[in-house]
């Protein structure tokens, strides 16, 4: 077994298993839909209002309204909200649905869902979702050096992850964090700080989900090892390093109302060009950010991100991606692919109506 | 069947025969029927492979000795995901479904579900016998594509004996053998050492990683027998083995730099085996052993200058009773054999980590402790109707422990409607018990969001294969044959990837009964000699497998192999030979070929004195091999060796 690289392995899938977007993702046709490979399974029609949850299960595929609280209902799969998509599982639901997309949308015709590594379940994450590229070969993560503004009460720092690993016991080990940040004042960008072995690897491969992880505060330095139950409740931390995810202490993150904004998020580049940055070549691009870059910019906290959080809806177009979802019930039994063939009425807070087709996946 | 071209070109095999030597004595095989058959006339078709003929292609170990014997594959290369182990296959089949034996006993240790044969030293070695098709009338489980006996030799000569062998090959390889003996009648013992170690193989230039790790093999062997009444002869054998590899390999942490992982893995073995023949008038006969095997393995991958890694290890243990009645009966031989095994296997992982509290260490069975116990009945009746016909009826019941009993017949029959002709045919069932680790395993990822679980409800995959070949041996210096064999398996056992079950955010992949397969292959075989000078031999081996629940061929399983050989008397007295063989391209997956290729083997050999003899050689002259990290690529991991060596045998008194 090569041990260091399956620990980045664990350690990176554990948290954010599809958070490195294209790099990990299997592929959706770009081409534009002509909807062929959805000519079979079952069509729904899901209306999705400006506000509220629209609840789908999935056999027979239907539009449910679970009885009382949803939360701990295992009478739904899916729900939608906005342009939103939510399993019942993890950070959604008390169910054991997983989702794993988008996949190439002729899976949905043939049904061949052997490229599918694993199923993720829903889980929070926010500004620093993209943080890293995750190379499949060597299992190692490699940070795309974003530049991150985190905004708390007032004051706002840029932030840039310069490596996921430290050395400790004279091993490298993954999830050893080292970043650095500055703080962006009225009268312009404070010194430099460097931090380094920001302790992320909450316990090891065989921890339980409640080992503590380090978690920073920007203003003082300080750091503090918090379960997530703990950091959860927390105000002493602005950013919380635990595996491969950042979390920001705001919204769902914590009780402290900070946000965050990833600067470089539209930037794309190939595995390649992010694999030779090093944080020496990257620093000039993190000096050269000054209050202005962040004008304009939606700071916000974290929320509950999910296998097609950010990746079912085409930017451009604003019309569903072309690509099929394979995603398990909320009971654990079964197993489903979909594929979300239009909106009609589409608003600017919903898609308004969302047409899927839905099928039972082998197994 | 080169082999029984040799064999027929011959020589009698067994250190104790001067080098060189070239007696016309047919190789008597046992593993076919359990009865000693000569191998030409065999009702069930027995290839051998003798200790010389070892020697010639270069072998220091049973799995390099087999390595280019026509019916079978020994491909490394194949089980990159083993870490390279030498496995056979045998009729499209491999792992435990060919059954591996010392001196009738099954040998115990599998890495992945393959006995390594390049774990086993030839240095003991007096001949291999193959023996293809279904053959668990006899043996019981395992041994549904064919059945591999490793022989041991014993003393020939009275009185004192000894030799050595000492060879040195490419990448700082030596290999040191030396043997012993004392014989007194029937009182004899012999004691047989081993050394053999040999660099490791880089995987590709600018990083340290090896593609094959550096091996070393330790063994000492003793054996002894001694009458202790006129008719009763006991004979003990204890054999200890250590096997290791030293492999190394890098990863990179991005922004720290390059990593080194060493990873040694070490493997005692230790068997006992005692045996009790007790002989009656008429050439009946009465077989007790009584057999002991332990095995340990310890494979680590720790990262260099610090204890951070894995442990993992291994115990697993055999211990068998048997006894074989043999009772002579005019053209009629029945066999009578009653056998118990009680196995035990256990296997747990130990991982090292760097915690913010500092270095921890904890420990998980990977297999939960296994204790296998099984019983079983055995009868055959060889029937010599008449000179030219022998039917061979047979069948084992074997009850287990787990999952009940397996009833396996077999009928073989031989005839030879004229001297030189002889057809053979069997029909038979075969099957292989659920596996410790099929019923045990526990591979848990699940923070990786899976586990592979093993199965306490499996039940043996069972076969039926009919094997037939016709011999032509127009003269005594010539053969042809033509054969060809049919299995099919069902209830193959594996994991099956497309029903997998959730348990909260884990998912459970089970080992199941599900497989369907079928093999079937032809071949064609040719051999002539020409005086006393040059022999040489031909074989086409036709192979075609097909899984029927993937509906695709087995993965890996060349379908043509084309396999030749010359020996050579030269001038000068040097020895000549060559050894050749073309496989062509094979399946691996739909979008993945396996590509064919070519390996020429090269020796010559001249004898030094009565006793002694000087060898150089050259394997893989055109030093094919296989590209690191390319998927499916069968080719030998090791390309090119050259080789020099020295052997000199002596004994005291010719027997």
């Amino acid at each position: 077994m090569r041990r260091f690289a399956a620990v980045t392995a664990v350690l990176a899938l554990c948290s954010f298993a599809c958070s490195d977007s294209v790099d990990s993702k299997l592929g959706p046709d770009a081409a534009g839909p002509d909807n062929r490979e959805f000519d079979t399974g079952v069509e729904l029609r899901v209306p999705v209002a400006d506000e509220g949850r629209t609840f789908v299960k999935l056999s027979p595929p239907s539009i449910v309204v679970p009885a009382g609280d949803p939360a701990p209902s295992l009478d739904w799969d899916l729900a939608f909200e906005g342009f939103d998509v939510f399993t019942n599982g993890g950070a959604s639901g008390t169910g054991d649905a997983a989702a794993f997309g988008p996949l190439d949308a002729a899976a949905f015709a043939t049904g061949d869902t052997s490229q599918v590594p694993f199923l993720q379940e829903d889980k929070t994450g926010g500004a620093f979702l993209d943080w890293y590229a995750y190379e499949g070969d060597t299992h190692a993560l490699f940070s795309r050096y974003h530049v991150y503004g985190v905004k708390d009460a007032g004051r706002l720092w840029k932030v840039q992850v310069l490596g996921y690993y430290g050395q400790r016991d004279g091993a490298a080990v993954a999830a050893l964090y080292s970043i650095r940040c500055a703080e962006i004042g009225s009268d312009g960008v404070g010194p430099t700080r460097d931090e380094a072995l920001l302790d992320g690897s909450a316990g090891g491969v065989a921890a339980s989900p409640t080992a503590p992880n380090d978690c920073l505060d920007l203003a003082s330095g300080a750091r503090a090892m918090l379960t997530p139950d703990a950091a959860r409740i927390s105000h002493a931390w602005h950013l919380c390093f635990r595996r491969a995810s950042i979390a920001v202490n705001g919204d769902t993150g914590g009780p402290r109302g900070a946000s965050a904004v990833d600067l470089d998020a539209a930037r794309t580049e190939t595995l390649a060009t992010i694999k030779a940055k090093t944080a020496e070549t990257e620093r000039p691009a993190f000096d050269a950010v000054t209050a202005a870059a962040f004008d304009g910019k939606a700071f916000r906290g974290d929320r509950v991100i999910s296998a097609f959080s950010d990746l079912w809806v085409d930017p451009k177009s604003g019309a569903p991606v072309h690509a099929a979802w394979l995603i398990r019930d909320a009971l654990g039994r079964q197993q489903f692919l979909l594929g979300f063939t239009s909106f009609e009425n589409a608003t600017a807070k919903s898609p308004a109506t969302v047409v899927v087709r839905i099928k039972p996946a082998r197994g | 069947m080169l082999t029984l071209a040799i064999a027929s070109s011959v020589r009698q095999s067994g250190a104790d025969s001067p080098p060189g030597r070239a007696d016309k004595i047919e190789e008597i095989v046992v593993t076919g029927t359990r009865t000693p058959e000569r191998s030409q006339r065999a009702t069930v078709k027995t290839d051998v492979v003798t200790r010389d003929e070892v020697e010639r292609r270069g072998a220091t170990n049973i799995a390099e000795a087999l390595s280019t014997q026509p019916g079978v594959r020994v491909d490394p290369g194949a089980y990159g995901y083993l870490g390279g182990v030498g496995a056979i296959q045998i009729q499209g089949f491999d792992l435990q479904r060919v059954l591996i034996l010392e001196d009738g006993e099954p040998v115990v240790g599998d890495v992945g579900g393959a006995i390594d044969l390049s774990a086993i030293s030839t240095a003991d070695v007096e001949r291999i016998e193959v023996v293809t098709g279904p053959a668990s009338s006899l043996y019981g489980s395992n041994a549904i594509g064919g059945v591999v006996n490793i022989m041991s030799a014993t003393p020939r000569a009275s009185g004192p004996a000894a030799g050595a062998r000492a060879e040195g090959r490419d990448r700082h390889g030596l290999l040191l053998q030396g043997h012993g003996s004392y014989r007194e009648g029937k009182t004899w013992m012999r004691l047989d050492t081993d050394f053999f170690r040999r660099d490791g193989v880089a995987r590709s230039a600018g990083v340290p990683d090896l593609h094959l790790p550096a091996t070393s093999r330790f063994m000492l062997g003793a054996r002894g027998g001694v009458p202790i009444a006129r008719n009763i002869d006991v004979r003990v054998r204890a054999r200890w083995s250590r096997h290791r590899f030293d492999g190394l390999s890098s990863e990179l942490a991005p922004g720290l730099g390059r990593y080194l992982l060493d990873e040694p893995s070490e493997t005692d073995r230790l068997a006992v085996h005692f045996v009790e023949n007790i002989a009656f008038a008429g050439g009946s006969s009465l077989r007790l052993t009584m057999g002991r095997q332990w095995v340990d393995n310890a494979a680590s991958s720790i990262q260099r200058g610090s204890s951070v890694g894995d442990r993992r290890e291994r115990r697993q243990g055999l211990q068998s009773a048997e006894a074989i009645g043999t009772v002579a009966d005019g053209g009629r031989t029945w066999v009578v054999g009653s056998r118990a095994e009680v196995e035990h296997i256990d296997q747990t992982l130990r991982t090292t980590e760097s915690l913010s509290s500092g270095l921890t260490t904890h420990s998980q069975a990977e297999l939960v402790p296994q204790t296998l116990g099984r019983a079983a009945l055995y009868g055959q009746l060889q029937w010599k109707v008449h000179d030219a016909l022998t039917i061979l009826p047979g069948v084992r019941g074997e009850t287990n422990l787990h999952f009940g009993t397996s009833v396996t017949p077999r009928l073989a029959t031989s005839y030879r409607p004229m001297q030189k002709i002889q057809l053979r045919f069997s029909f038979g069932s075969g099957f292989r018990a659920p596996s410790a680790k099929e019923l045990g395993f526990l591979f848990d990822h699940s923070s990786l969001g899976y586990r592979v679980v093993g199965n306490p409800d499996l039940r043996p995959e069972t076969s039926w294969g009919a094997n037939g070949d016709v011999t032509f041996q127009p003269t005594s210096a010539s053969i042809l044959r033509g054969g060809a064999f049919m299995n099919w398996v069902r209830d193959l056992i594996d994991v099956d990837l497309a029903d997998a079950s959730a348990s909260g955010s884990v998912v459970d992949y089970r080992y199941k009964n599900f497989g369907k397969a079928r093999t079937f292959g032809v071949q064609m075989f040719g051999s002539i000699r020409v005086g006393p000078m040059l022999h040489t031999s031909l074989t086409y081996d036709y192979l075609f497998t097909r899984d029927d629940v993937a509906g695709r061929p087995f993965g890996g399983r060349p379908p043509h192999t084309l396999t030749a050989s010359v020996h050579a008397l030269l001038l000068g007295g040097i020895e000549a030979d060559m050894r050749w063989r073309t496989s062509t391209d094979a399946f691996v997956s739909e979008s993945i070929r396996a590509p064919g290729y070519t390996t020429i083997d090269l020796r010559l050999a001249r004898a030094v004195g009565a006793r002694s003899q000087v060898y150089a050689g050259v394997l893989n002259v055109t030093d094919v091999h296989q590209i690191p990290g390319r998927v499916g690529d069968l080719r030998p991991p090791l390309g090119r060796a050259f080789y020099v060596g020295f052997r000199s045998d002596w004994s005291g008194e010719e027997e």
